[in-house]
């Protein structure tokens, strides 16, 4: 039953029986049997009935007023994620690279839709770690690609595939609006030590020349590393690593994303990086996976 | 029958997954995994060399790798001597003679060096990379493997002790240099390898024999065991360092200035303990200008005017006004000279030219005839007057001054003189190349005589020209045909400048047109054991040098190696020249352009654009005064034969200055206290 087709219904009941407070139960419990009522009021109102016949012809008994709905309400449960003029999350991601390291992404994000479209901008520091494979693999004359520790920016843009509101099966759990998408997404690699490079910035004249910030700027304006910053590079890398000197990469997945009211978020991603970039970047890691998950709020 | 992609898009699934599977699981490029890539290690310098005398093998190595070296690497070495086998081990693990330093060579290099004692010959010595000091995979080296043998300290020994000094040689700065065989000096500093040396005793003297033994020992370094007894000691502290220089902060006392040599025991360290013998220092070679600038007084000289005229057979009177205006002359600096068929008339005209340069001289400045030649184009006449400037300017010129330096003669036609005694001394134009019309004239710089520029231009109807300051009669009526008279120019200022000569000024004839002046007895004065260094520059090229007996005059760039064999002791100094005065012209350049119009309309329409120019005629040394030498001529005056320093510093050891120097540029850049403790010394 709508609301619509309830308030007449409870407007008589208002007229016929004074002494319960219809409306108010309505609005709040529907549900609930006006036989609760307390008896005290209830030999109230039908005393009034008494009083004026002109209602005998809306009089039921308590019984069958008690077979009929009171009334019923509505729960908001679709989040208009669309609406929303930011949201902003925490986001953890594994890489999953065909080599021997390990590498974990750890940051924030930034979104905000248009239209249908979501933009996403972040940060993340991309924790490396060895593996008992790279480790043997440092004994040897061999090295394998890889990347150092690193900051990494992003840029995202998904469009909703399939969207909708879902119910839960346990009672625990909220409905949500949940949504799958389309996620395109782009990386750039920041090394802090090509920066500082092997720059005498003790010397004044390092601060204050053009060169100095020319050159720093043109290091970090290209798609892959200069051989002279991966030269910086490799004392600080993982032993059996060899550096891979792409500082852009380019990824292509699916973004689950599960919007709960009033605005927690929820993100699972997986998308996997294409090698598209690799005659500029000259990557040599191949395909990779990057799995990750985000927990934030839609303001 | 039409098929849509609703009905095609199962058999297109179906067709691209049987495509997908055509490959074998594994060869997809999304399932490749990052490859493994060699780091491509290998040796560049592996550099093994044993002393004898010191009992101690030194290791020099260089890896390079594409990536991947750390300091987990390490170079391990092993040999075999008749005391036994040295298996493989890391160089730190063997025990050590010398200070080596950890060295950076570059991001993907690792570099050292290391000295262990080894008593007895190593045999069988090889050197590899253990790729981590913690695996089992190794890179063996091409071991470049040198012995030396005993022998004399300077061939033997791993290192030299020498000295050298400062720029003014009274500070000494002693010091190492490393001579391997397979090794550079700085190369073995650049790979770690440091050693303490000590000098004490210093003293100072000469050898009986001079430099003799330094001939085949050129550092001197063991050239004895002790310093020689008839040194005197110098009153300095022990010096000691584990650089490879360190200056004696005590200067040398007076009495060491005349002295060639120094002398002290230096102190070294091998695998046997201390070894010390003699080190010497030699005298840097006292060099100073020979001769700082040769300066000769150039002054303004006084103008003597003549219009000379074939009165009877006058030139036309827009000419004639114009050779007049070019020169400044007025009616009465007109000379008629019909006479110049007669006998005699050189000589006549040569006395009264006399007579006005006598009128002139008592003033007390030198002068310059300045004749304007109007004649018709008959050669007798400009050839008389050559020959009566023959007979006044060949006298004058070797005159002291005040004296006529020459003779400027503008021409209506163009003359080649004929006398070279007279080409010498007067300027004569217009020149005799180029044609009557200009605009015809080929090349302008086939003409010495005040130049058109820019070359005439025809350009359909119109043409462009210039007349030049200068021009013939010829030129002049063709050029106003054309231009009109307007447009011819004018001077504007004449001025001539010429050197002034002492009594005992000398010329010398050098070739045609030459003439080199000795103008006052500048010379030079050198011992027979002085050395000279010759360095061209701008100015050198015009001086030139004489010596008593010699009639020829020689270029001052001989000067080194006539004193290397012939050391005669005085060198006159003169100044070459192929003219006597410069000529300076000012005057207003009129840039004049024609059109002819139609036929139907029988005018040319001219006009002209004035611009102010000046020209320099003559010889341009004459426009400075002095000529600087000091930095052109070197002159040594003792420790001649001594090696010295190059241009960058370097200590050149076998090439004293005497041989080296005689035609170079000596510019030595000698060690200053305080400019570290690593000279240049490769």
């Amino acid at each position: 039953m709508t609301r619509a087709h309830a308030l007449p219904w409870l407007v008589s009941m208002a007229a016929l029986v004074a002494s319960v407070d219809v409306r108010a139960q309505a609005q709040e419990q529907p549900q609930e049997p006006a036989v609760e009522q307390p008896a005290s009021e209830e030999s109230a109102a039908e005393e009034q009935a008494d009083d004026d016949p002109s209602v005998d012809r809306y009089r039921l008994p308590v019984d069958q007023l008690a077979e009929h709905f009171l009334g019923s309400t509505a729960r908001p449960v679709r989040f208009d994620w669309r609406r929303s003029p930011v949201m902003l999350a925490v986001h953890g991601s594994e890489l999953i690279e065909r080599n021997n390291f390990g590498s974990f992404r750890l940051g924030g994000l930034v979104r905000k839709a248009f239209d249908s479209w979501l933009l996403e901008g972040g940060a993340s520091w991309v924790f490396v770690s060895p593996t008992e494979s790279s480790k043997l693999l440092a004994l040897t004359p061999y090295r394998q690609a890889g990347r150092p520790g690193r900051l990494e920016l992003e840029l995202n843009l998904s469009h909703p595939l399939f969207e909708g509101v879902v119910t839960p099966l346990h009672d625990i759990l909220p409905p949500a609006q949940m949504v799958l998408q389309l996620t395109a997404g782009a990386r750039y690699l920041f090394y802090w030590q090509t920066v500082v490079g092997d720059r005498a910035w003790e010397r004044d004249t390092t601060w204050t020349e053009l060169d100095t910030w020319r050159d720093i700027a043109e290091g970090l304006a290209t798609a892959q590393l200069r051989d002279s910053d991966r030269a910086v590079l490799e004392p600080d890398a993982l032993g059996g690593m060899g550096v891979d000197p792409a500082l852009v990469h380019a990824l292509l997945g699916f973004t689950f994303d599960a919007y709960f009211q009033p605005g927690l978020l929820l993100s699972v991603r997986t998308l996997v990086a294409l090698p598209v970039l690799a005659p500029v970047s000259g990557t040599r890691l191949g395909f990779f996976l990057e799995a990750g998950l985000g927990v934030g709020w839609a303001f | 029958m039409s098929i849509s992609w609703r009905d095609a898009r199962l058999p297109a699934l179906l067709a691209a997954a049987l495509a997908l599977t055509a490959c074998r699981p594994g060869e997809y490029p999304w399932q490749a995994r990052v490859p493994f890539e060699d780091v491509n290690a290998r040796f560049t310098i592996a550099d093994v060399t044993w002393f004898e005398d010191e009992e101690t093998l030194f290791v020099f190595y260089q890896v390079e790798a594409e990536q991947g070296l750390s300091e987990f690497s390490e170079v391990e070495l092993s040999f075999r001597t008749d005391d036994g086998t040295e298996d493989f081990a890391p160089l730190e693990s063997f025990p050590v003679v010398h200070t080596h330093l950890p060295v950076e060579c570059g991001p993907r290099t690792l570099c050292g060096s290391y000295s262990t004692p080894v008593r007895l010959l190593p045999r069988d010595v090889r050197l590899q990379l253990r790729y981590h000091r913690e695996g089992a995979l190794t890179l063996p080296a091409p071991v470049d493997l040198h012995i030396v043998n005993s022998g004399p300290a300077h061939q033997a020994r791993s290192a030299v002790v020498y000295g050298v000094l400062d720029e003014e040689n009274v500070r000494t700065q002693w010091r190492l240099r490393h001579q391997f065989p397979g090794i550079r000096n700085h190369h073995a500093q650049h790979l770690g390898l440091r050693r303490d040396f000590q000098v004490e005793g210093v003293t100072f003297g000469s050898l009986p024999n001079g430099r003799e033994p330094f001939e085949t020992n050129p550092y001197g370094y063991g050239l004895a065991s002790e310093c020689p007894a008839t040194f005197q000691p110098h009153d300095t502290e022990v010096l000691e360092t584990d650089a490879r220089a360190i200056f004696d902060p005590v200067e040398l006392p007076v009495a060491s200035y005349p002295e060639p040599l120094l002398c002290a025991r230096a102190t070294v360290r091998d695998a046997r303990g201390a070894f010390t013998t003699t080190a010497f220092a030699q005298k840097n070679p006292e060099v100073r200008p020979a001769f700082p600038a040769l300066a000769t007084p150039v002054r303004e000289n006084a103008v003597v005017p003549f219009f000379l005229e074939v009165c009877s057979d006058p030139r036309p009177p827009v000419h004639r006004a114009m050779q007049m205006q070019r020169l400044f002359l007025t009616e009465a600096d007109v000379l008629c000279i019909d006479d110049f068929a007669t006998p005699d008339f050189a000589s006549r005209l040569a006395t009264t030219l006399g007579e006005a340069v006598d009128e002139q001289r008592l003033e007390g400045r030198d002068m310059v005839l300045v004749i304007a030649l109007s004649r018709p184009r008959n050669t007798a006449v400009a050839r008389a007057v050559e020959e009566a400037l023959g007979r006044l300017v060949s006298l004058e010129a070797a005159e002291s001054s005040p004296r006529l330096s020459g003779a400027f003669v503008f021409d209506s036609a163009a003359y080649i003189m004929r006398s070279l005694e007279v080409a010498r001394h007067v300027l004569w134009c217009p020149a005799a190349t180029g044609g009557n019309d200009l605009d015809r004239i080929p090349d302008s710089s086939a003409r010495s005589c005040p130049l058109q520029s820019p070359m005439p231009l025809e350009l359909g109807d119109l043409s462009l020209s210039q007349l030049p300051i200068l021009p013939t009669e010829a030129q002049f009526s063709t050029f106003i045909e054309r231009y009109g008279v307007g447009q011819t120019g004018r001077m504007t200022d004449l001025t001539v400048r010429a050197p002034t000569r002492t009594a005992t000024s000398l010329n010398v004839p050098v070739g045609d047109f030459g003439v080199a002046t000795f103008f006052n007895h500048e010379a030079i004065t050198a011992a027979p054991t002085d050395a000279f260094s010759y360095c061209a520059d701008e100015d050198t090229g015009l001086v030139v040098f004489r010596v008593e007996g010699l009639p020829d005059v020689l270029p001052l760039a001989a000067i080194g190696e006539v004193q290397a064999l012939f050391p005669l002791g005085r060198y006159e100094l003169g100044l070459f020249w192929d003219f006597p005065f410069l000529l300076h012209l000012e005057y207003m350049s009129t840039f004049a352009a024609a059109v002819s119009l139609p036929e139907e309309i029988p005018l040319v329409a001219a006009f002209g654009i004035g611009s102010p120019a000046e020209q320099y005629l003559g010889g341009f040394q004459w426009m400075q005064e002095e000529f600087e030498l000091g930095d052109a001529l070197a002159q040594c005056t003792r420790f001649c034969d001594h090696p010295t320093f190059s241009a960058s510093g370097v200590y050149n050891v076998r090439s004293p200055f005497v041989e080296r120097y005689a035609n170079r540029c000596y510019r030595p850049r000698f060690p200053r206290p305080g400019a570290g403790g690593f000279p240049a010394d490769p």
